[in-house]
């Protein structure tokens, strides 16, 4: 590809804007797609070779419009020569130098007269060629082409038709669409709607039809007329405001940055303004109170220095003042009903003690194969009482049988409940809450409070090992169960969140440095969905994929989430992975250890052994079991022999005692007699006695010294790792 | 679902209507306690089809009209999606904020009865006795001034606190049931019947009053739902039922449509 001199319009750049102006779109879907609507246009202004090096498009988005800014975007295409090859000269024109039909038929196919063909010079030979110059298009013809399809191709979760079945889909109507290269309005049409240079004001403080030219004159002028259209804008607004309303009270705001980031969206023009409430709703429990203030009303609630929620809250209008305090009363007023809604359950819910639930649960059902959840609370209280029994056995002390039983057998009763009915996020900590009301123990109360948790990686463990037995048993349950009946997660498709509950329990596991054997554990499940409702089987099979699906996410979690390499794992794992703690506690001290000046030539020996004796084992070498020191002819096989022993006893010792670096360290001190093994002494002898006898010394060694890891495994092919990210995948 | 709203939207016919709507809703009742949620309260409702470009701004002015001034109050359209499984309709849209209080549902009907609809219908659904609360500046529905000398809660209490009462603690399992099962078999009896009906029997064919049963079916499963009588899997299965009756129901009443009287002509269609 050549450019063509003498043409200056392909070097001229201008400035584009683009905006969809819609009915009010979802909150939470705004910025994903201003990401796409970016990625989307990135796409197709550099295949369409539109936007000079250098140059980046920006897109961002508000309640009623996604706006895309792109700089040195180009007028003009460049032009480009573009030269075909045809036949071979010698058929093309014949021996009196005339054209053929196939050098005719060629030019025709490339639209130029046979007399324009040139011969060109290959390495294969002379052939015929045609030269095209297809000339750059204008850039508002290319926008005018593409812009509809860059619409429709942002993707929304749902999406609905507004003009008729026939007309496109968006995720709310289209009202306007403003598309300006460089002064100039690209014109196109979709859903009706013409390309214009015409946007909206806000919708009660501002005017319509503002007429705008570019990027800077778009920005200026739709915040003269109350839209603030970056959203990092608003965002900066509502948290200066949010600070200097709550410590003109001596309060701060409850930290909450999902609920910044839903009102950073829900507005166009932000402003807050601080309400009271009365101070006897106070009495109902905090959580009560934060998620019906937050969830359903998206007020910031005020808290004093020393953590008690104070009788205030703030909320974010989509206005420029409220002068006459109208919308404070109105929120305020809107508030009072919801309190009183929540105390109408609080009240009703405690007519009953927690345990009167229990029978209601039989109608819920958890899965249809699996039964209501009254059988999931009798699954879930054998797994529970197995866990206490083994971390009472094993010396981890805080937790008991009678208490893990009473906290799963109440856990979730709280799903029956009015105000669980209402405010389902709020399951689990309800019913800690009655529970603790009723005069359960902390312990138990917190159990079950907790016992949700954790809801994703960042999310912390129960706090205490209670709710640590019933976390775990809800989730082995849900995760035993649900394969054992085929409803594994697939692709996408995930209902139970099981790929969540499994990050969940390996999360808690490690955190709390629970010793326990996972296949065990996983055994544990499988009986309780034999013994109780709908007694179920569970395969060994299905215990397997289960295991293996809680070691992938323990892979995950070490290697995302604790820095580890994927080689550091694997060679841990391959030595042993049922205690989860104790394989992570291993693949750390070789992480420590694995650079240091004798463990790295160690372990790429011991990769050599293991390449040598998978070689000579498909090649027939039989294996023999114990060395014989008669044949161990070469002082270096000898002297290996004998230090291989001494710091194998010692090495052991080490690793009873769970010193593993020290005990990696000790092995290290094999490198110089491996070395030397090496240098003196050929594996592969002639005679088949020596050679087995040298192959059992290698693989004596190999199986002794990989109890802590596989060193053979280090420095492995990555590629082998086939589930790279399964919290998504 | 009232039948102007259930059967009008569906079809190419244009159609606009207003109409205030008594709404029952056995969960919601408070016993006349909480002073914004009501078992039963008063919608206006408003089907535009098709959906004018201009819809939100006739809804805004339609807010203006009452005494709301728009630049004094805090009005956001957030995104709420309606759906009723029973009568397998649904549509996108939002939940209209006044000040933080629920006024409007605001929704662009996609399917109705299980049918796409083409074209779109807007419905608004107001809730009058919020906004009559609101304008009048009274902290609970139950003081609104119905007139001079009527309160809201002369008018309604008793309701609110009788229905309430049996909603929660006197509806009957087993004959709310049977009942449902008698509305429900004579609404299936109307339907199996609807495709033998020919000419004028077919134009003026029962259909509404087998709509009507199916409605008695929704309400009556709301009432268990209320009382806490269904289990998840028997709530799914009775959803299914009724969702069938409201199937039915709309693919005849649009067959009806093309039924003209002369026998010939339907004989022909049918």
């Amino acid at each position: 590809m050549k450019r063509t001199p003498g043409k200056t319009s392909a070097t001229e750049v201008g400035d584009f804007l683009f905006e969809i102006g819609c009915e009010e779109l979802p909150a939470g879907m705004i910025a994903r797609a201003s990401n796409e609507l970016k990625a989307i246009l990135e796409k197709y202004f550099s295949t369409n070779g539109l936007i000079a090096a250098g140059n980046r498009i920006e897109a961002f988005g508000g309640p009623r419009r996604l706006t895309a800014i792109a700089h040195g975007v180009r007028l003009r295409q460049e032009d480009v020569v573009r030269e075909v090859m045809g036949p071979p000269k010698s058929v093309a024109y014949d021996n009196l130098g005339e054209p053929t039909r196939a050098a005719m038929s060629f030019a025709e196919k490339q639209g130029i007269p046979v007399s324009k063909l040139a011969i060109v010079n290959t390495p294969k030979g002379e052939y015929v060629s045609a030269t095209q110059l297809i000339e750059g298009r204008l850039a508002s013809k290319v926008l005018t082409e593409f812009l509809p399809q860059v619409i429709q191709e942002i993707t929304w979760p749902r999406s609905m038709y507004w003009t008729g079945a026939h007309g496109p889909r968006f995720i709310r109507p289209i009202r306007w669409i403003v598309a300006i290269l460089n002064g100039k309005v690209v014109p196109f049409s979709f859903a009706g709607v013409n390309a214009g240079n015409r946007t909206d004001g806000h919708r009660f403080l501002g005017k319509r039809n503002i007429q705008v030219s570019g990027p800077r004159d778009y920005e200026l002028k739709l915040k003269k007329n109350f839209v603030i259209c970056r959203p990092e804008e608003r965002r900066e607004k509502i948290e200066t405001e949010v600070r200097s309303q709550a410590s003109r009270k001596n309060l701060r705001a409850h930290e909450d940055e999902a609920l910044l980031e839903l009102v950073t969206y829900l507005n166009e023009y932000p402003t807050v303004i601080s309400g009271n409430f009365d101070s006897g709703f106070l009495a109902l429990p905090d959580e009560i109170l934060i998620t019906v203030m937050r969830d359903h009303q998206k007020y910031f609630a005020l808290e004093a220095r020393n953590g008690r929620l104070a009788p205030n809250f703030l909320a974010v209008i989509n206005l420029n003042k409220d002068s006459k305090g109208l919308v404070r009363a109105g929120h305020e007023r809107v508030l009072r009903a919801r309190f009183a809604d929540a105390q109408f359950f609080w009240e009703t819910d405690q007519k009953c003690r927690l345990a009167d639930y229990l029978p209601k649960l039989a109608h819920v059902t958890y899965e249809r194969r699996l039964g209501s959840y009254f059988d999931k609370v009798e699954r879930m209280r054998a797994i529970a009482r197995w866990l206490a029994e083994q971390w009472f056995s094993s010396g981890i002390t805080g937790g008991d049988v009678a208490g893990s039983d009473r906290a799963a057998e109440l856990a979730k009763c709280d799903l029956v409940t009015e105000m669980v009915k209402e405010f389902t996020e709020l399951q689990g900590i309800v019913g800690g809450l009655y529970a603790r009301a009723q005069g359960e123990s902390d312990e138990i109360s917190w159990a079950i409070y907790d016992h949700y948790k954790p809801l994703g990686l960042d999310d912390p463990i129960p706090r205490n090992l209670t709710g640590c037995a019933v976390s775990l048993a809800d989730k082995l349950d849900s995760l035993v169960a649900c394969f054992a009946v085929g409803a594994a997660p697939t692709g996408s498709s995930d209902p139970f969140a099981l790929r969540r509950a499994a990050l969940g329990i390996v999360k808690i596991i490690l955190e709390r440095k629970i010793s326990i054997s996972i296949s065990s554990a996983v055994s544990a499940a499988a009986r309780a969905l034999r013994e109780h409702a709908p007694k179920i089987n569970a395969s060994e099979a299905v215990e397997k994929q289960v295991l293996d699906f809680l070691l992938e996410r323990t892979k995950f979690i070490l290697r995302e989430r604790r820095g580890f390499a994927y080689d550091e794992i694997n060679a841990a794992f391959a030595a042993g992975a049922d205690d989860l703690v104790d394989a992570a506690e291993r693949v750390e001290a070789l992480k420590a250890i694995r650079n240091t000046k004798n463990f790295a030539p160690l372990a790429a020996s011991f990769k050599r052994i293991r390449n040598i004796l998978e070689k000579s084992a498909s090649a027939g070498d039989k294996g023999q079991l114990a060395v014989r020191q008669d044949l161990l002819r070469d002082p270096a096989e000898q002297q290996l022999n004998l230090v291989a022993h001494k710091i194998g006893e010692e090495a052991t010792r080490r690793k009873k005692a769970k010193k593993y670096r020290e005990a990696l360290e000790k092995i290290s001190e094999l490198r110089p007699s491996v070395d030397f093994f090496f240098d003196k002494v050929l594996v592969m002898a002639e005679e088949a006695d020596v050679r087995r006898n040298r192959l059992a010394l290698l693989g004596n060694l190999l199986k002794e010294f990989s109890t802590i890891a596989d060193f053979s495994e280090l420095g492995g092919d990555e590629s082998k790792d086939a589930l790279r990210n399964p919290a998504r995948g | 679902m009232h039948p102007e709203t259930f059967l009008r939207v569906l079809g190419p016919d244009p159609y606009r209507v207003v109409y205030a709507q008594p709404s029952r809703r056995p969960a919601d009742g408070r016993y006349g306690e909480n002073p914004n949620r009501l078992f039963k309260h008063t919608q206006l409702q408003v089907i535009l089809k098709p959906s004018p470009p201009n819809v939100q701004d006739l809804y805004l002015e339609s807010l203006a009209a009452v005494g709301i001034n728009l630049k004094e109050h805090d009005i956001k359209f957030e995104e709420d999606n309606w759906e009723a499984p029973t009568l397998s309709a649904w549509g996108m849209g939002w939940q209209v904020m006044l000040d933080g209080l629920e006024i409007t549902q605001f929704t662009y009907f996609q399917q109705c009865g299980g049918l796409d609809l083409d074209p779109i219908s807007v419905e608004l659904t107001y809730g009058l006795d919020r906004i009559a609360a609101y304008l009048q500046g009274v902290d609970n529905v139950f003081d609104v001034r119905w007139s001079d000398t009527v309160s809201y809660a002369t008018v309604r209490l008793a309701e609110e606190q009788q229905f309430s009462t049996y909603n929660f603690e006197y509806a009957d399992a087993a004959a709310t049931r049977k009942q449902f099962d008698l509305y429900e078999a004579d609404a299936a009896r109307l339907l199996a019947a609807y495709p033998a009906a020919k000419g004028k029997d077919r134009l003026r064919f029962p259909l509404l009053q087998a709509y009507e049963f199916c409605l008695k079916c929704s309400h009556l499963f709301n009432v268990l739902d209320a009382r806490g009588a269904i289990s998840v899997t028997e709530r799914a299965a009775m959803i299914a039922r009724v969702r069938k009756l409201a199937t039915q129901v709309a693919k005849a009443w649009l067959d009806q449509r093309t039924v003209t009287s002369q026998p010939e002509l339907s004989e022909a269609r049918a």
